[in-house]
Order: structure tokens, then C-alpha cells, then sequence
């Protein structure tokens, strides 16, 4: 194995001897995955047993909490419980539909009722939708509509998508940020909303800086990767916008900067804390034929 | 290897990992916690957690 040289690096620490399922911290305590079931690790803490839950799809998996509701991604179901030990509610279920990393959000409605976000990741290239669940009311509703590749081409109908890769929420203003892909006919597009998703303002559209799998944000700006691949031979960047420019009406293009990548394609965006100041986000690379497999960091500098 | 810099952002290539030549993902994030990060090898379904290490 080559380590490129840096004042960073990663250091292989456990290798198969414990390495959990999956994972997911919130502030000190982490929640794993081991043998199909639950545990929780506080600092200083043996890790606590909680409940069975097994994994259908390892990737793709995603736990948020608000409170002590707690959702789960898991294969194609979504799952909600009261704290970790269950029991565990499925909330929505179609084979035909999962999420890639991130593609829930927990907010709160006007009535300061629990609403969970989450968009959907199919590979039929049918529709897709931004669904909200209502933990009160036990309701489901469909905030948003991606028609179909085949609705576009033929009917004209818009907006459309071929998948949704990603939503997230920028904890600085609270906006979602949703994106979609794959072509430049406009199914790639980056989108957000002020409103919990029932309005969404697009950002840009109609090329490959505006595929992307994943955001990160800072306090005055938003940072996407890309998600064109080596078939397509498409330059790579991590995008970023300052959130002084975003549009209050669809766009075809809003000024970025572009940071410019050797390896391939990014993949998922994931958060590392590296001491108490600054955050380092990493994301893995696809391993493209051409352009080789590897993880890159990027580290956001407080602004 | 710092690839890039500008203003408020690095970009670090840190590791590099054998290419086999897979169109989608080979090292899938599967979460992280603080300075650590749980990979799976997309192929082997093997997993490792990485500690962030700064020099």
C-alpha cells in the first residue's frame, strides 16, 4: 500500500478483527453496527448492547436523529424509532427505491411536529420524489416530483431527473440541498430550498459541475464534488458557491469556483474531526479504469 | 500532497489504494467518528477503520 506524503495521512487501525457494519457518531457517542445488531459507545464506556436490526444494504445505510427519534436507511426500508433499542417502525418500503449516503433530513414543521425529509435513488430510471413523514400524524406525503427521463423526452415535462444522489441540510442556514444526475440534457442539477422542500430553486444544470453525490458546507459557503465518470472523460472539481450568490429564481448557472482534481470521480462525503478546530471532509474516489482508485480529504478551513 | 489550494480549501491526496479497475466506488465509506473512518473495500466486502493521522 503507497501513502502519499502530507502533513495528513491515514493510518490503517483495525483491519476485519473488529471492524463494524456501519457506523454513525453523534457528538461523543458513536453508534455501530457489529454481528447485526445495535451498539453504543460513550467516552470512557463499554460499548451497550441495544437491539437486532440486520442489514440488508450496507450501502446506502443512514441514521439521523432529532431529539431522541432516531431515523434509519436501511436496504429499501425506512425505519423510525423512539431511542435505539425499538421498537423499530417501517415507515416507507418499495424495492424499487433507496438512498446512496445521505437523502434524510430531520426537521421540525410550524407546529414544531417532527417531519422527516428523504428523497429517493432508483436505478429504473422512473420517477423520483422528496417524501415527508409525519411522526404525529403518522403520515406520509410527496413533497416533489422528478419525472422520468422518458416524461421529459416526450411530454416535455420538467423537473426531471434520472436519479437523486443526494440531500442534505447545511447546519449553518438550514436550507436543503438536493442533487440530481446524469446527463447534461438538465437531469443533472443541484437544487435547494429554504422551505423544507416544498419549493426548490435550482441552482444549475445542464453539466457535469452540476452532478455531484455530495455537499459540504461552511458557514459562508456550499462545496459539491463531482459525480461525471471516466466514460464520459469529464474533468473533475470540487464546486463551491458562496451562499451570498444563491439564486432566488431557477438557474441555468451560478458563479462557483472550480477546484480542480486528478483522480476520478468522488464519491460520498464524509465529516473526520481532526482535533477541536476545523473539519476535514473526506471522500472516496471511484476506481476508474484510467484514473486509479484512492481517498482524498478535503479540508475546509474555518472561514 | 496537497493537489490544490485556494482561499478556504485543501484538497489532500492521502491514499492511494490497489485500482482494479471497477467502474462504481472500491472504497465505500461506511461512517466515521472524530478522527476515524470505517471503509469497505466495495469488492472483497472486507472493512478497516482508518485513523486520520496529522503529522
Amino acid at each position: 500500500m503507497d501513502w502519499q506524503v502530507g502533513p495528513y495521512y491515514l493510518r490503517k487501525c483495525c483491519y476485519e478483527l473488529f471492524a463494524p457494519q456501519f457506523m454513525q457518531a453523534f457528538d461523543d457517542t458513536l453508534v455501530f453496527w457489529y454481528h447485526n445488531t445495535i451498539f453504543v459507545k460513550l467516552p470512557h464506556k463499554l460499548p451497550k448492547r441495544m437491539c437486532k436490526m440486520p442489514i440488508q444494504y450496507d450501502e446506502g445505510m443512514e441514521l439521523v436523529r432529532q431529539g431522541n427519534l432516531y431515523a434509519l436507511r436501511n436496504g429499501y426500508k425506512i425505519f423510525i424509532s423512539q431511542g435505539l433499542n425499538g421498537p423499530w417502525k417501517v415507515v416507507f418500503s418499495n424495492p424499487a427505491s433507496t438512498g446512496i449516503r445521505h437523502s434524510m433530513v430531520w426537521t421540525r414543521n410550524e407546529k414544531e411536529e417532527d417531519e422527516l425529509l428523504f428523497s429517493e435513488y432508483t436505478t429504473s430510471w422512473g420517477r423520483h420524489h422528496i417524501y415527508s413523514y409525519n411522526v404525529q400524524h403518522d403520515y406520509l406525503d410527496t413533497l416533489q416530483t422528478f419525472y422520468s427521463q422518458a416524461e421529459h423526452d416526450s411530454l416535455g415535462l420538467e423537473p426531471f431527473a434520472r436519479h437523486t444522489h443526494v440531500m442534505m441540510r447545511d447546519p449553518y442556514s438550514g436550507y436543503i440541498f438536493i442533487g440530481n444526475g446524469d446527463g447534461n440534457d438538465g437531469s443533472s442539477a443541484i437544487y435547494y430550498s429554504k422551505d423544507n422542500c416544498r419549493s426548490l430553486i435550482r441552482i444549475g444544470a445542464f453539466e457535469q459541475c452540476y452532478r455531484t453525490l455530495s455537499f459540504f458546507f461552511t458557514e459562508k459557503s456550499v462545496f459539491w464534488n463531482n459525480d461525471a465518470t471516466g466514460s464520459t472523460d469529464e474533468p473533475q472539481y470540487i464546486c463551491r458557491l458562496s451562499k451570498v450568490n444563491l439564486p432566488d429564481c431557477n438557474q441555468v448557472a451560478s458563479p462557483i469556483t472550480k477546484f480542480p482534481l486528478v483522480h476520478a470521480a468522488h464519491w460520498v462525503t464524509e465529516e473526520l474531526k481532526l482535533g477541536d478546530n476545523g473539519r476535514v471532509i473526506c471522500m472516496s474516489t471511484n476506481g476508474e479504469v484510467y484514473r486509479g482508485g484512492g481517498v482524498t480529504i478535503a479540508f475546509a478551513h474555518t472561514e | 500532497m496537497i493537489i490544490n489550494s485556494e482561499d478556504n480549501l485543501e484538497i489532500y491526496e492521502l491514499l492511494s489504494l490497489p485500482n482494479r479497475g471497477g467502474r462504481f466506488h472500491q472504497y465505500y465509506p461506511l461512517g466515521t467518528y472524530k478522527d476515524k473512518i470505517l471503509l469497505m473495500d466495495n469488492e472483497t466486502q472486507k472493512r478497516a477503520i482508518y485513523k486520520l493521522i496529522k503529522e
